[in-house]
């Protein structure tokens, strides 16, 4: 079977609903109904990794409310945060990690082009991510240099000389940074970055029929829960 | 061509500083998430760091909407990625919102206006610790129908009133001393190696 | 097809200063123009000034008039100019908008607006022009200097310009890399495209440049036609700091390590300075360096020299400590990868990494152990002609200054093993003999110097022997 491929507008809309119930019905345990939705999709979409970390952190948090009367106190206090944190957004995580999980950046972008959102944000969301690995790359070479130079960039160097240790692994970074910012933008220029025609795409991002089928079930869900709950 | 629209050089200084921001609060995250109680200052240690990146951005930029723009794509990315909880749309546009206003009063050139919009700005990320206590109830109901009184207990010793003041007391320092760091280091370094 | 006529320009921080002086020069269509001459004589501002980004996005004064595809580019924006003119730029990292490779290729044509089926049109025939099919779909980021700057060849391509404006393609290319390159230029100039390419090593176009335009301090001083330029003698040319015409041919003692090869070790002379043994280095499974026995000794420049990719900067990190590897002794002490990483420097191809504080010479104080004499920090700043600018911030200085910082911090630091990885990509030929010159200094100063390379002048120049790397 081909895996799932949804629109990303539908996965955003998702993101965004899943709110409703949550608000609604929060604390009873029809909320499990909406975190199974979000897991068959994942699973159809092939993205069973996920779909079992997504397990594994629930077991956790159950586990966690289970065993926690055998813990000394001070376990559960210092872990608290994470309980409240994971305990909290978990069913939002859901739909979240199938989101960022089955969704290319550039399918993303077309999807919001499609959404009429403006040229500023949708060169700007691209050019974030496009960053992301170049900014890794930097700070591994900085790292290096900072070490031939006997400079240490850890744990001890950052407690006894906060200010100083940082600043020598943050500023030849942004120098690095803005160069390359100042590169690329030269290099999108000449070649029609933000010229006056609509932009066009290889890549095809339509609204199908299981788009809509997907976000019909969704609100047959939240219906249905609502008039049991009443 | 002193004109004040965003062009397409600004379009990626605002991807290129976005992506700078979130892959330090994501470090930071990463380090300091774990620590108990330090998780809650982590907006206000970010903002020491962040100070400087907002400052060099608005030096480089310093048109309207180009904060905005700024903070919403960091909102939104965190958001998506970590779950829409509607807290933290609603904060995290809120803080960015205030900020951009803050900062075109001052035309992006007053220190004063630029340091409030910092703080703003710095809460943007905010609506995470936000949602604690805005959903507090259902969530304490939750835990006791699943794991007993005592524990929900002990969770519950943090979610405090106090506790979110002092959390917002020293994130606001935190920007505060931040924004005074990053002009300290723009002058330092980038004015004297001519790049702003 | 260009038509440039009595040009000035200033730019707009520094406005008395013309960086191009008169200017009058007709480029017909189809023909193929090489722009040299030394570093900052203004031939980058002039490709800059005919794709647009000069005065659109770089500000300044231009007087005088230029016109491309029978545009006036005064009065077109660069997105327009961009229709006809496409550019391929120095740095093969920062010139690509994409992580996909596909989307990379098309990005240009789909800037434009090209509609969809014509999309699919441009992919086959720019994948099959330029022999791409195992480039696509592939992160950028996993891709080698050559294959990003094919990808930057083939994203301009496919938008379809008439005219290809090249600023140093091939700076940061290994030999392989470069051939594949002008093979690249060729096959665009029998498409009968209009090609201007802007290079301090011209060698590989010497087969299809029509015209050679020579500048000096921001004018032309001479145009040349094929055969002319051609034969100039040696003497003329080094005098206008040019380099060779011809491929270099390496003339020193090159030792040949094929890696991964048990047998082909080398052992140098016993009681070596320098001694790494068994050094197999892994990247998860691949083995990505195996050399058996390396002896050298100080007082020596040795060349590394090698197609990318077959571990020379693994070579290089093992050596400095930066990763794990192989047994390294000096002066029959064994050295761990912690007192590699104090005997050891390592002067990066991107100089900007390494320089940290906010004077030049912070950056030496930095270095140097704590009792460093005044005398003795300004006698080397003063070796390495960076006298006058101990007060300026090192990020103002310029690349070639920057690189002598660097240098200047290890001495200071007492390393006596330095290790350069590319110093002389993208010089020209009276700095890369200045190169030569400060790594003559450091020689007398009693050190090993290793330097990573794919400038054959570079080696014939000041190198003593050379070790070639090859994977089989």
């Amino acid at each position: 079977m081909k895996a799932l491929k949804l629109d990303p507008r539908t996965k955003l809309l998702l993101c965004l609903l899943v709110n409703v119930p949550i608000a609604l019905f929060q604390g009873s345990s029809w909320i499990l109904l909406f975190v199974g939705y979000a897991l068959l999709l994942l699973l159809l979409s092939k993205e069973y990794k996920v779909a079992l970390i997504y397990l594994g952190m629930y077991a956790f948090f159950e586990a966690f409310g289970l065993i926690s009367s055998f813990l000394p106190k001070i376990i559960v206090t210092i872990l608290s945060h994470l309980i409240i944190g994971v305990g909290l957004f978990l069913p939002f995580i859901a739909y979240g990690f199938l989101l960022i999980r089955t969704t290319e950046i550039n399918d993303l972008a077309i999807a919001l082009d499609k959404m009429k959102m403006p040229n500023s944000v949708i060169i700007s969301f691209l050019v974030l991510f496009r960053f992301i690995p170049t900014i890794k790359e930097e700070k591994q070479a900085i790292a290096n240099a900072m070490k031939l130079r006997g400079i240490s960039f850890g744990f001890k160097s950052l407690a006894t000389q906060p200010m100083k240790t940082f600043e020598y692994m943050y500023i030849p970074m942004l120098f690095s940074l803005l160069k390359s910012g100042e590169e690329l933008t030269v290099a999108s220029l000449t070649r029609g970055l933000g010229g006056e025609q609509k932009r066009t795409y290889l890549r095809t991002v339509k609204m199908g029929a299981v788009d809509y089928g997907v976000l019909f079930i969704f609100l047959i869900m939240m219906v249905f829960v609502f008039f049991v709950q009443l | 061509m002193n004109n004040n629209k965003l062009e397409v050089k600004d379009f990626i200084s605002i991807g290129l500083f976005s992506a700078i921001y979130l892959v330090l609060y994501l470090a930071l995250i990463i380090t300091l998430g774990m620590v108990p109680v330090i998780y809650f200052f982590i907006a206000a240690i970010s903002n020491l760091i962040m100070g400087t990146i907002y400052t060099l951005f608005i030096s480089k930029v310093g048109k309207k909407y180009s904060v905005a723009i700024m903070g919403s794509l960091i909102v939104l990315i965190v958001s998506f990625m970590t779950g829409v909880v509607w807290t933290k749309l609603v904060f995290g546009l809120g803080a960015v919102a205030l900020a951009e206003f803050f900062v075109s009063r001052g035309e992006y050139k007053s220190f004063k206006l630029n340091t409030i919009s910092f703080v703003c700005f710095g809460f943007l990320l905010f609506g995470t610790y936000a949602s604690f206590w805005i959903l507090k109830d259902e969530f304490m109901q939750m835990l006791i129908e699943h794991s007993g009184t005592e524990y929900a207990d002990i969770i519950a010793t943090f979610i405090n009133p106090t506790m979110l003041i002092v959390i917002i007391v020293v994130t606001i320092i935190g920007a505060i001393a931040g924004s005074f760091i990053g002009k300290g280091l723009l002058k330092k370094h980038f004015e004297r190696a001519g790049i702003v | 097809m260009i038509k440039i006529e009595s040009l000035f320009f200033s730019y707009q921080n520094s406005p008395n200063e013309d960086v191009l002086k008169n200017i009058n020069l007709k480029v017909k269509a189809g023909e193929f123009v090489l722009l040299t001459g030394k570093s900052g004589c203004g031939k980058s501002t002039l490709l800059n000034m005919i794709s647009g980004i000069i005065p659109h996005h770089t500000l300044g004064n231009l007087r005088g008039r230029i016109f491309v595809d029978n545009k006036d580019v005064q009065k077109h924006g660069v997105q327009e100019m961009s229709l006809s003119v496409g550019s391929v730029f120095q740095n093969p990292k920062s010139q690509f908008f994409h992580l996909n490779t596909t989307d990379e290729v098309l990005f240009s044509a789909s800037n434009k607006g090209v509609p969809e089926l014509e999309l699919e049109n441009r992919l086959r025939e720019t994948t099959k022009l330029f022999n791409l099919t195992k480039l696509l779909h592939r992160n950028i980021f996993g891709l080698s200097g050559g294959e990003k700057q094919k990808i930057a060849c083939a994203s301009t391509y496919a938008g379809k310009p008439e005219i290809f404006v090249f600023d140093e393609p091939s700076a940061n290319l290994d030999q392989g890399a470069i051939d594949e390159l002008s093979g690249i230029l060729s096959s665009l100039k029998e498409k009968n495209h209009t090609i201007l390419v802007a290079e301090h090593r011209f060698f590989h176009l010497m087969d299809i440049v029509d015209k050679v335009i020579y500048m000096e301090s921001g004018e032309i001083k001479r145009v040349y036609q094929r055969e002319e330029f051609l034969s100039l003698s040696d003497q003329a040319r080094k005098a206008m700091g040019l380099r060779d015409v011809h491929r270099t041919e390496i003339k020193k003692e090159i030792l040949t390590l094929v890696t991964g090869d048990e047998s082909s070790n080398w052992a140098g002379s016993i009681n070596s300075d320098f001694e790494l043994k068994h050094l197999n280095y892994k990247y998860g499974k691949t083995p990505v360096i195996n050399i058996e026995h390396i002896a050298l000794n100080r007082e020596q420049v040795v060349a590394i020299i090698g197609k990318n990719g077959c571990g020379k900067s693994t070579l290089a990190h093992c050596l400095c400590g930066l990763k794990k590897g192989g047994l390294l002794l000096l002066n029959g002490k064994e050295y761990s990868e912690k007192k590699r990483l104090k005997a050891f420097e390592l002067v990066m191809q991107d100089v900007n990494h390494q320089l940290f504080t906010e004077s030049v010479m912070d950056e030496m104080l930095l270095a140097a152990s704590n009792d460093a004499l005044m005398e003795e920090i300004n006698k080397v700043l003063a070796e390495l002609d960076l006298l006058e600018y101990s007060a300026k911030h090192p990020m103002s200085l310029s690349g070639g200054q920057k690189q002598r910082l660097v240098i200047g911090a290890s001495i200071m630091a007492g390393k006596d093993y330095i290790i350069f990885d590319e110093p002389t990509s993208g010089l020209d030929y009276v700095h890369m003999e200045a190169f030569a010159e400060i790594i003559k200094i450091l020689k007398t100063k009693n050190k090993l110097i290793l330097i990573i390379t794919h400038d054959y002048e570079l080696i014939n120049l000041c190198c003593d022997r050379v070790i070639s790397l090859s994977d089989n």
